[in-house]
């Protein structure tokens, strides 16, 4: 009698355990440990495009098919920029941002999440295009100094962003930093009042 | 016989025995509790496949109110629905929980059973497969809902891809706009959510496409149970909304499914690409199975070969094959008493030798295992052992019982292990029985937890039920005993084998050494080689 009541009480405690076990683990309570708010820095930019072009040799020319036959050969990447934030007067991160795409022709995309104490942060951001000649001996060949060329006239057509404010952090909400290319500026959005 | 080395345990993976030790015992609680077809541990692929369908069918109901423009508040609606949408939704997130436990259960019960390599690879191959495309639908279907686990499970997801480099725009932007992510966004999610599963079901066919007549659910009683459990628990137990994601907000405390999240917190401790890696290292593991987990000598494991010369073409071992590896082609030149022969792809055989079992004429089967082999064998362990009108000889599979019977030595028992009990020839236990032994019995592995597959039934009808190779009339079947335990179940197949032996000695006086043992021409033969005394 007791090993038939033990029996089934296995039989029906086993599908009851396994579903409890199944629901706990599905609805784990995780927890994030830190009071710390967040300056997010968010926003995907097109660039300003470096426009190589050389004239096609003769033999080029004549290699490629009819209707390709152009005069001159091209090819467009973008410039690389470079991100700077000073939290408080002290540097936070300093990096350089590169074009997205296997040949770099795609746009640039920044994600950096800055944890931050809560009250108020003095924040710099700057986003400044990187001139990678800089510091570099002048290209003597022909090929060098129109690459140079080209990426003169680029950094000359780039923007440069430039944000200085004060933000006030609250415990676990997001500051949000967005870049409007079309008005040349940073967009700081703060989160709704919660 | 027990004292030639097995080709199987002495060359398994040692990894295996730690294998054993964690699932032999919890086998034998649950054979105790549900017996072994209703064991929930040997139906662990096909309680995946139930699962998996279930996942389907509540998913197909959610889809009829689904909105992908306003996500959260669809999802909202249904649970207010407390007359359907609410239950449906919590089973349906509990039975994608159970598949992934099944999924974890089956693959080590296969690796276990060396169900990894040979002719296995192509079922082992995409059943990884299958569990990548699960986890990945899952990570959809988290994402759908839109609230705070979905919001967090999203970008920790999307940060680990963004570090493959084929995305041109990174995933995690969807995450951190400061609006939620487009319609098209849910509307792709949808989308995948709906392919993974379709996916799936197609790679379920080619998992199981090596196997005769696949059974894909459990048998009926453990499946109306188990739906009855995930209903009762989706009704007392609904998932409930978490809040609505919101972009401004960090998580402080938020309810994820573990199972299919437990590296969630890993981003924030590991760099993505190390933990991107760390995914491609469990991947590779699982894909390189075959390679790394199998018999360091795979000898005694070579495919069946037959003699079509002499093949009668009776088509019983093409009938009993469970993995189809044989095919009746045209008799070759010259061969006028048969239209067919029986052959052997061995790229689909998994030297199982139920084919020798099956063959009345004993000619097919694995090298060394063919019924003409066993018979010599069997001659060789009966002048060895001379076991007497009181003792018993135990035929069982060595992958099962075989070494652990063994190693019990037991008076008037004799083990002559097995590759698989369906391999064995019904001419052996006639040989044996004529030569004066008291009672045989013989134990298969349970169905779902068998090496291979069918042989206990296939043994069971060739004994009792006249299948073809069967079990002569003129010997007293009464005194041969067909059973199946698990690997894990060794006291209850002593106690079982116990009262085995009492009947024995009751009828130990009709137990006589006829001397000569005149067996059906074709066995003649085979004795005549051997050299009979």
């Amino acid at each position: 009698m007791i090993k038939t009541l033990a029996l089934w009480a296995g039989r029906i405690g086993f599908p009851l355990i396994f579903m409890v076990a199944l629901i706990w683990l599905g609805r784990f309570p995780l927890n994030w440990a830190s009071e710390d708010g967040m300056l997010r820095l968010a926003w995907r930019m097109v660039g300003t495009n470096i426009r190589l072009c050389r004239d096609y040799t003769e033999e080029e020319r004549n290699r490629l098919p009819k209707h390709m036959q152009l005069k001159q050969h091209c090819t467009t990447s973008l410039l690389t920029y470079r991100l700077r934030v000073i939290v408080d007067q002290t540097p936070f991160l300093d990096k350089m941002v590169k074009p997205q795409g296997a040949r770099g022709d795609r746009p640039l995309y920044v994600n950096e999440e800055l944890s931050l104490t809560p009250g108020p942060h003095r924040i710099e951001v700057r986003f400044d295009p990187y001139d990678p000649s800089l510091g570099q001996p002048e290209p003597a060949d022909p090929a060098g100094k129109a690459e140079q060329s080209a990426l003169r006239v680029a950094l000359t057509k780039a923007s440069l962003f430039h944000l200085e404010d004060t933000i006030h952090i609250e415990s676990r909400r997001i500051v949000l930093l967005d870049l409007n290319e079309d008005q040349k500026e940073f967009e700081l959005i703060l989160p709704p009042k919660s | 016989m027990i004292d030639t080395p097995s080709p199987y345990f002495n060359t398994r993976p040692r990894a295996a025995v730690v294998l054993d030790a964690l699932i032999l015992p919890l086998d034998r609680v649950f054979n105790r509790l549900y017996g072994s077809r209703y064991n929930p541990l040997y139906q662990s692929g096909t309680l995946a496949v139930l699962f998996l369908f279930t996942t389907i069918a509540t998913g197909l109901y959610q889809l009829i109110f689904y909105k992908v423009a306003l996500p959260y508040e669809s999802v909202a609606g249904l649970e207010a629905q407390w007359w359907a949408g609410r239950w449906i939704r919590a089973v349906h997130t509990y039975s994608g929980d159970g598949m992934l436990l099944a999924v974890g259960v089956h693959a080590l019960r296969m690796m276990l059973q060396g169900k990894t390599w040979g002719a296995r690879v192509l079922a082992w191959i995409s059943g990884m497969l299958m569990t990548g495309v699960v986890l990945l639908s899952a990570w959809t279907g988290i994402v759908l809902v839109w609230d705070a686990q979905a919001q967090v499970v999203g970008m920790e997801g999307a940060r680990l891809m963004d570090t493959l480099p084929f995305f041109s725009e990174p995933m995690v932007r969807n995450f951190t706009l400061s609006t939620p992510p487009p319609g098209t966004f849910f509307f792709l999610n949808l989308l995948l959510h709906m392919v993974f599963p379709v996916g799936i079901v197609l790679m379920l066919y080619i998992h199981t496409l090596r196997v005769a007549k696949p059974g894909w659910l459990p048998p009926r009683p453990l499946m109306a149970w188990t739906l009855f459990t995930l209903i009762a628990a989706g009704i007392l137990w609904p998932l409930g909304m978490m809040p609505k994601a919101d972009p401004f907000q960090l998580p402080d405390r938020v309810h994820v499914d573990l199972l299919y999240t437990w590296w969630l917190k890993l981003n924030s401790q590991i760099p993505a690409g190390w933990h991107l890696a760390l995914w491609g290292a469990l991947g590779l593991a699982g894909f390189s199975a075959p390679w790394w987990w199998r018999p360091r000598n795979r000898m005694g494991f070579a495919p069946s070969v037959n003699n079509t010369e002499v093949c009668t073409g009776c088509t019983q071992c093409y009938l009993d094959c469970p993995y189809e590896a044989i095919t009746m082609r045209p008799a070759p030149e010259g061969r006028t008493d048969t239209e067919t022969v029986a052959e052997v792809d061995p790229s689909l055989c998994t030297s199982c030798g139920i084919c020798a079992g099956s063959c009345a004429p004993m000619l097919i089967g694995p090298p060394g295992r063919a019924g003409r082999n066993l018979m010599i064998d069997v001659q060789r362990f009966q002048r060895a052992k001379k076991p007497g009108p009181e003792d018993i000889v135990v035929f069982t599979c060595m992958q099962g019982l075989a070494t652990r019977l063994a190693g019990a030595e037991l008076e008037g028992i004799h083990v002559y292990p097995a590759h698989c009990i369906g391999a064995l020839h019904t001419s052996m236990f006639e040989y044996l029985l004529r030569r004066g032994t008291g009672g045989l019995y013989l134990i298969g592995c349970p169905e779902r937890d068998c090496s291979y597959r069918r042989g206990l039934r296939w043994i069971t009808e060739r004994i009792y039920n006249d299948r073809e190779a069967e079990l002569k009339d003129r010997v007293d079947k009464k005194r041969v005993r067909v059973a199946s335990f698990g690997a894990g179940e060794l006291p209850e197949a002593l106690a079982a084998l116990q009262v085995f032996q009492l009947e024995i000695f009751d009828k130990a006086h009709h137990a006589l050494d006829e001397g000569q043992v005149d067996l059906d021409a074709e066995c003649e033969t085979v004795l005549n080689e051997a050299g009979d005394d």
